[in-house]
C-alpha cells in the first residue's frame, strides 16, 4: 500500500512538473522524427530499368523523380549485376521481383519506398519480392538502426529524470524526511521504481505507436514484446539514474554523468559492430543494460524473433534492475540504519 | 513518551558537535531546547529520531532503543526546512504523508480538515507548495508533523517565519495535545515560547549547561534573562 502511495505521488509530481512531462512523453517522438528525416529520405536520383511491367506503375515511378528504362530481363539484371543501374523491376508471370546489387541504405530505402507507394496508389494486389545478387538485407537505413534509437531513447530519458528527481529529494531533504516515517526501505525503492515505469510504459507505447503507424517502421515479430522491452530497459534506467545520484550533489552534477554513464552505451548499443572493436572491447558492452535491449529489440523488430530468441537479453535486463535496486535499498542506509 | 538521552556524542569529520549528552524528557511535557545558532540542536533532534547514528551512547523512545521503525510509528517530525514536494497541493503532500504513517484514506481525509484549518492552509490547500510563501510553507510542514496523531512531536524550529497571532493559537494546540496525553520537544531560539515549555534544556558549544523549569532557571540569574545563563556558562567553560 505505502509502495502504490510513493509511485502515486511520483506520478502525480510528474504530471503537475509540465516540462518534466514533455521530456518524457514528447521529446522522444521529437527526437525520433528527427532521425526518420535525417536517415529514412533523400535526394538521390536513382535509375532503375523494368521489364514487363503496367505503365501506370511506370508513370507513378517516374513521377517521383526515378529514371526508369526498360530492358530485357537478362540484360536488366546484368546491368545491376555491373552497377549501370541501381535496380532491376519485372514481373516473372507469378509477381513483381526487384533485384538490387546489394543492399544500400539510401537506395534501396528510396527505390523500394516509391514502387511500395505505386502499388498501394494504383492498388495492385500483387507483392514486390526483393532480392539481392550479393547479399541479403531489407529495410532502410532508417529501419534498420531505429530500434537502436527506440532503445536509447528510453533509457536516457528516463535516466536523466530519475537521476535529476532523486538529486532534488535529497537536496531539498524530502528523502531524509520520508525516511522519518514509518516506511521501509524496499517500500521506497519499489514505490519510485513503479511510479518512474509508468511512465516508462506511456513513453514506450506512444513511440512505438509513432514508429509503427506514423513512420510506418515494420516490426518483424510482437510490437507488444519490443514494449516490455523498453519497459524493461527504462526501469533499469530508473534504477542506475537513482544509483548515480547519489554521487551527485546537484542537478547538474547529475548532466555531468551522461558522458560516462549513457554516451558509451550508445556506442554499444548495435550501432557499431561489436566484433570488429580492438582489444576485446566489445566485452565491454556486457555491462551495458543498452546493449541487451537493443540485442533483443533488434531481434523482435528485425529478425522476427521471440521470447524464446531474446530471453536471455530480458534475464541481463532483469539482473540490471535487481542488482541496482538492491545497491539503492543499501544506500538508503545513510538516512536510516533500518 | 519518555525520551531517556545517555552519554550521547556525535562528531561530524573531525568537529565534536554534541558531547557526552545526558538527558531524560519525561511523558507529557512540553519540553524546550534553546541555544545560539550552531548549538547542535537540531543535531541532537536528528540523533534522536534516528536520522543519523550517534557514535556512543543510547537513545531510548519509551522501551524502544534508537533507531527503530517502531518509534517512527508514535513520532510525528517537523524538520528545520521545508522538506516539502513542491510540485504537489499542499493537500497532496499530507495525504502522501498520511499514507506513509499506513492511514487510510477516508480516516486521512477526516483528519486533513481539521489539521489544514488549525495552521489556516484549508483555502491554498489545492494550491501547488512551490506556489505558498516561507511561511505558509513552514505552516504546512507542522501540519505533516501532526497529520498522524503522533504521542511524540519532535519539532526543529516550528514557529520561525509564522505570525505571533497564528503563532498563538498553535502553541494553544500544542497545549491541548498536551491534554491528551502527547510528548512534545520543540527547539526554539524565541523568549516566550521557552516560557512555555514546561522544562527547557539549554545547550551550548554540543553541551547542556542546564535542564529545568526556565524559572527555576532564571531564578538563579542576576537580572532574569536567559543570555546571562550562557553568558554564566561561558566564563565558567570558556
Ligand atoms: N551534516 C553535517 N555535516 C557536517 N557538519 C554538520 C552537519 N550538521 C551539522 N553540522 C555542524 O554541527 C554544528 C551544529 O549544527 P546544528 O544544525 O545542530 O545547530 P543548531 O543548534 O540546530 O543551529 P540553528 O539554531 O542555526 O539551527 C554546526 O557547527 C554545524 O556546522
Ligand atoms: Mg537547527
Amino acid at each position: 500500500m505505502k509502495t502504490l502511495n510513493i509511485a502515486k505521488r511520483i506520478i502525480r509530481q510528474i504530471i503537475n512538473d509540465k516540462r518534466s512531462l514533455a521530456l518524457i512523453l514528447i521529446a522522444p517522438v521529437f527526437i525520433f522524427t528527427l532521425i526518420y528525416l535525417l536517415l529514412g529520405n533523400s535526394d538521390y536520383k536513382a535509375n532503375i530499368a523494368e521489364s514487363g511491367l503496367q505503365p501506370q506503375i511506370i508513370e507513378y515511378v517516374e513521377n517521383q523523380g526515378i529514371t526508369v528504362d526498360t530492358l530485357a530481363v537478362n540484360e536488366g539484371k546484368e546491368q545491376v549485376k555491373d552497377s549501370k543501374i541501381d535496380a532491376f523491376l519485372y514481373n516473372d508471370g507469378n509477381g513483381i521481383r526487384l533485384v538490387f546489387r546489394t543492399y544500400d541504405a539510401v537506395k534501396t530505402g528510396l527505390i523500394q519506398k516509391s514502387i511500395a507507394n505505386a502499388m498501394k496508389e494504383l492498388s495492385t494486389k500483387s507483392s514486390v519480392q526483393v532480392e539481392y545478387i550479393y547479399g541479403e538485407s531489407s529495410g532502410n537505413l532508417f529501419e534498420n538502426i531505429g530500434y537502436v534509437m527506440l532503445g536509447i531513447i528510453a533509457f536516457f530519458i528516463i535516466f536523466i529524470i530519475a537521476g535529476v528527481s532523486f538529486v532534488k529529494e535529497r537536496t531539498n531533504q524530502t528523502m531524509e524526511r520520508l525516511m522519518m516515517t514509518p516506511v521501509r526501505r524496499w517500500q521506497v525503492m519499489l514505490g519510485y521504481t513503479l511510479g518512474f515505469g509508468f511512465f516508462a510504459m506511456l513513453q514506450s507505447i506512444i513511440l512505438l505507436a509513432y514508429a509503427i503507424w506514423v513512420l510506418h517502421m515494420t516490426v518483424s515479430g510482437s510490437a507488444v514484446m519490443a514494449g516490455i522491452i523498453m519497459v524493461l530497459l527504462a526501469m533499469s534506467a530508473v534504477c542506475i539514474g537513482s544509483f548515480f545520484s547519489i554521487f551527485s550533489n546537484s542537478e547538474f552534477q547529475m548532466m555531468q554523468f551522461i558522458p560516462i554513464v549513457v554516451i558509451p552505451q550508445i556506442f554499444f548499443s548495435g550501432l557499431i559492430s561489436l566484433d570488429t572493436l580492438p582489444y576485446h572491447l566489445g566485452l565491454l558492452s556486457k555491462i551495458m543494460p543498452v546493449y541487451y535491449a537493443c540485442s533483443a529489440l533488434k531481434n523482435v523488430m528485425i529478425i522476427g524473433g521471440g521470447l524464446s530468441d531474446i530471453w536471455p537479453d530480458l534475464l541481463a535486463l532483469f539482473a540490471f534492475i535487481l542488482l541496482f535496486s538492491v545497491l539503492n535499498i543499501l544506500t538508503l542506509k545513510k538516512y536510516r540504519k533500518i | 513518551m519518555q525520551v531517556c538521552i545517555d552519554h550521547v556524542s556525535k562528531k561530524f569529520k573531525k568537529q565534536q558537535v554534541l558531547k557526552d549528552i545526558n538527558m531524560k524528557i519525561e511523558n507529557n511535557e512540553i519540553f524546550g531546547l534553546i541555544g545560539p545558532s550552531g548549538a547542535g540542536k537540531t543535531t541532537l533532534i536528528r540523533l534522536v529520531i534516528g536520522a543519523i547514528e550517534a557514535d556512543n551512547g543510547t537513545i531510548q523512545i519509551g522501551d524502544i532503543q534508537i533507531p527503530s521503525l517502531d518509534a517512527l510509528k508514535i513520532i510525528g517530525y517537523m524538520p528545520q526546512n521545508e522538506a516539502l514536494y513542491e510540485d504537489l497541493s499542499g493537500y497532496d503532500n499530507l495525504m502522501f504523508f498520511g499514507s506513509m504513517y499506513g492511514m487510510k484514506k477516508a480516516e486521512l481525509k477526516k483528519r486533513l480538515q481539521g489539521v489544514l484549518e488549525l495552521v489556516e492552509l484549508w483555502d491554498a490547500s489545492r494550491k501547488k507548495v512551490s506556489t505558498y510563501s516561507g511561511g505558509m510553507k513552514k505552516r504546512l510542514s507542522l501540519a505533516a508533523a501532526l497529520i498522524a496523531e503522533p504521542s511524540l512531536l519532535i519539532l526543529d524550529e516550528p514557529t520561525v517565519g509564522i505570525d505571533p497571532l497564528l503563532r498563538r493559537k498553535i502553541w494553544e494546540q500544542f497545549r491541548q495535545l498536551k491534554s491528551l496525553g502527547k510528548t512534545i520537544i520543540i527547539t526554539t531560539h524565541v523568549m516566550d515560547e521557552a516560557e512555555m515549555c514546561d522544562r527547557v534544556a539549554l545547550i551550548n558549544n554540543g553541551g547542556i549547561i542546564a535542564c529545568d523549569g526556565l524559572d527555576t532557571l532564571l531564578s538563579r540569574t542576576k537580572n532574569h534573562l536567559i543570555e546571562d545563563l550562557f553568558i554564566e556558562s561561558e566564563e565558567i567553560n570558556p
